[in-house]
């Protein structure tokens, strides 16, 4: 798109502007377009062609994702990495696909107060969600050299386990190319460039992306955005704004507009899920790098709501030297057992929130770092792995120390009082009707499973909820 | 371009430094070149372009630090670095802010080509 016809797209006047192209801005674009409304994407990053991906774990990171990929904790305990380009989160996630335990919707209720969380009626918006893309359980057969290993140790453990779902084709077949953690040349990888954004696109919906904005204003009747696309000032007014810009993203954009004021809770309730990686040699071929390299989870003890799972998992060189803190000749001798290596991560349930705030200059800051409780759940799920590797035969079992995240979440959380929460139970945030939130910073706290198909739930649930209150219908469904 | 620098966001020296701190994370054996061998520092831009200004002048800072410094400081840096992970304590957030940016850096740059 070029500058002239953004600027055109500035004299307009929309009726809705959604900030974030991922997970959550694909499916309310998709939803918003299709019943007609005029709606405008704004992403910061830039639009990458499926058959222009990069391929190589170094272009992936420093190209796909904010800040090169390195975004550290106040502390420096944990690492954050999210996308940024034009599909967001869900051109670089695994695309894992978990619907959300009674447990957990029951804790939101109780912490949030808003009532549908538990009322049963979440259960047709995953099923909107699910229906917006494929979306495949990874079957034994399917099944690489650690996920079949590893769960068959999961098994003689007595440890229950489960396939796990994930949002692909069948393209991904056979396939050992790792590009997972980056962008997919395939199309298999369901992201939201390849659903839902190309849906809304289809019916008018317009992407602009390198653009990135840095402020809302209400007025009294709808919204305007302040913002910048190579190195040119622009603004956008629409009826609403819709921050679907992940739990950092639209979280600091409140902040840096001044939403913070009458609103304590803004920034607060930060979770993460942090995650370490372990992994250990085996005598025989494993190439855990082959296919869905994440096929298989088990819940660590606690019933239905575990302080941490594992997942089978493995990550490519880079990745795996900066966690496993190589240097020396190690570098050079995980090649010779590359290809001999179980994988498994350890995803914990974080019970300590943390908080986004502003730094001078408007960076965000991250004042999340690990607490005693995680400590203790990691040094547990620890032990337990050492057994899964012992059995398996394994020797050199390495744990990472160093935690990152992928599941940023929380910061605007919803609640149906101001003083508890940030947006209301209508997906708007108190105080202001046409700023609207749709994504992760909505969780009262950490679900403990992967997020993204809850957050294209509540992202489906939030664009009925705006054409509610806009008069007009979705899909034939009146709202 | 910086000066005569085939970067445009190092100078010379720090490139210098980066090399030398590049060797003494990944040193040369029979079958593998090192950092310095293998003339990685020629990717630095691609990967310096996408992180912040603010980030990109800490690196700067650091590696004219390290320029001063012989190897056994750098080895010692590294090695303080990795271990801060398991530590408190004032200096535990700079040393892994060190961790990733400088290790992170030197593993990306080795295998940036593919």
């Amino acid at each position: 798109m070029t500058t002239a016809q953004v600027q055109d797209l500035a004299r307009e006047r929309f009726d809705v502007v959604i900030v974030g192209s991922g997970v959550a801005g694909g499916r309310v674009a998709m939803d918003l377009s299709e019943a007609g409304a005029r709606c405008l994407v704004l992403e910061a990053g830039e639009e990458v062609r499926s058959e222009e991906m990069p391929v190589g774990e170094a272009d992936m990171i420093a190209r796909l994702y904010w800040n090169g990929g390195l975004e550290l904790s106040r502390k420096g305990s944990i690492v954050f990495t999210r996308g940024r380009c034009v599909g967001g989160g869900s051109v670089v996630n695994q695309a894992l696909m978990d619907r959300l335990g009674a447990e957990v919707l029951s804790r939101w209720r109780r912490e949030s107060g808003v009532s549908w969380l538990e009322d049963g009626s979440i259960a047709e918006d995953y099923a909107q969600a699910e229906s917006a893309m494929s979306i495949r359980e990874i079957s034994p057969a399917r099944f690489n050299g650690n996920v079949s290993r590893v769960s068959e140790a999961f098994d003689a453990l007595g440890m229950p386990w489960r396939p796990l779902r994930r949002a692909e084709t069948e393209a991904c077949d056979g396939q050992d190319c790792m590009e997972c953690l980056g962008g997919c040349t395939r199309e298999s990888k369901q992201s939201s460039r390849v659903t839902t954004l190309r849906r809304a696109q289809a019916h008018g919906a317009i992407v602009v992306a390198r653009c990135m904005v840095d402020a809302i204003e209400t007025e009294p009747r709808g919204v305007r955005l302040r913002a910048r696309r190579d190195g040119q000032a622009l603004s956008f007014s629409a009826d609403r704004v819709v921050l679907a810009a992940g739990a950092i993203g639209s979280t600091s954009l409140l902040l840096k507009s001044g939403f913070g004021r009458g609103r304590p809770r803004l920034g607060e309730g930060f979770h993460c899920h942090p995650q370490f990686m372990t992994s250990a040699v085996v005598d025989d071929l494993v190439d855990a790098h082959r296919g869905a390299f994440q096929g298989a989870t088990a819940d660590g003890p606690g019933g239905p709501e575990p302080r941490f799972k594992f997942e089978t998992s493995f990550v490519p060189p880079i990745v795996f030297h900066t966690l496993f803190d190589r240097v020396g000749a190690g570098v050079h001798r995980l090649a010779t057992t590359y290809r001999r290596r179980l994988g498994i991560e350890i995803c914990l349930r974080d019970t300590e929130p943390g908080r986004l705030r502003l730094r001078r200059g408007g960076r965000v800051e991250f004042q999340k770092e690990l607490g005693a409780g995680d400590r203790a759940a990691k040094a547990e799920a620890s032990e337990i792995l050492r057994e899964v590797y012992a059995n398996l035969g394994a020797r050199e079992a390495e744990f990472s120390p160093r935690a990152f995240s992928v599941h940023p979440m929380g910061g605007c959380a919803l609640s149906d009082s101001p003083t508890r929460g940030v947006v209301d139970g209508d997906f708007r945030v108190h105080g202001a009707p046409d700023v609207y939130v749709a994504d992760s910073s909505l969780f009262p706290s950490a679900p403990g499973r992967n997020p993204s198909l809850t957050v294209m739930a509540l992202a489906a649930r939030a664009g009925r909820a705006l054409l509610t209150h806009s008069g007009a219908t979705v899909a034939g469904k009146t709202a | 371009m910086n000066g005569a620098s085939p970067s445009r966001f190092l100078r010379p020296h720090q490139l210098s430094a980066l090399t030398r701190v590049g060797d003494v994370c990944i040193p040369g054996d029979d079958a593998s070149p090192s950092f310095g061998a293998r003339g990685c520092v020629r990717h630095v831009d691609r990967v310096l372009h996408h992180i912040t200004a603010g980030d990109r002048t800490a690196l700067q800072a650091l590696l004219s630090v390290l320029w001063l410094c012989p190897a056994p400081v750098h080895r010692a840096l590294l090695r303080s670095a990795a271990r801060s992970f398991d530590r408190r304590g004032p200096l535990a957030p700079l040393l892994r802010q060190i961790d990733y940016g400088l290790r992170g850096l030197v593993l990306t740059l080795y295998f940036a080509d593919g």
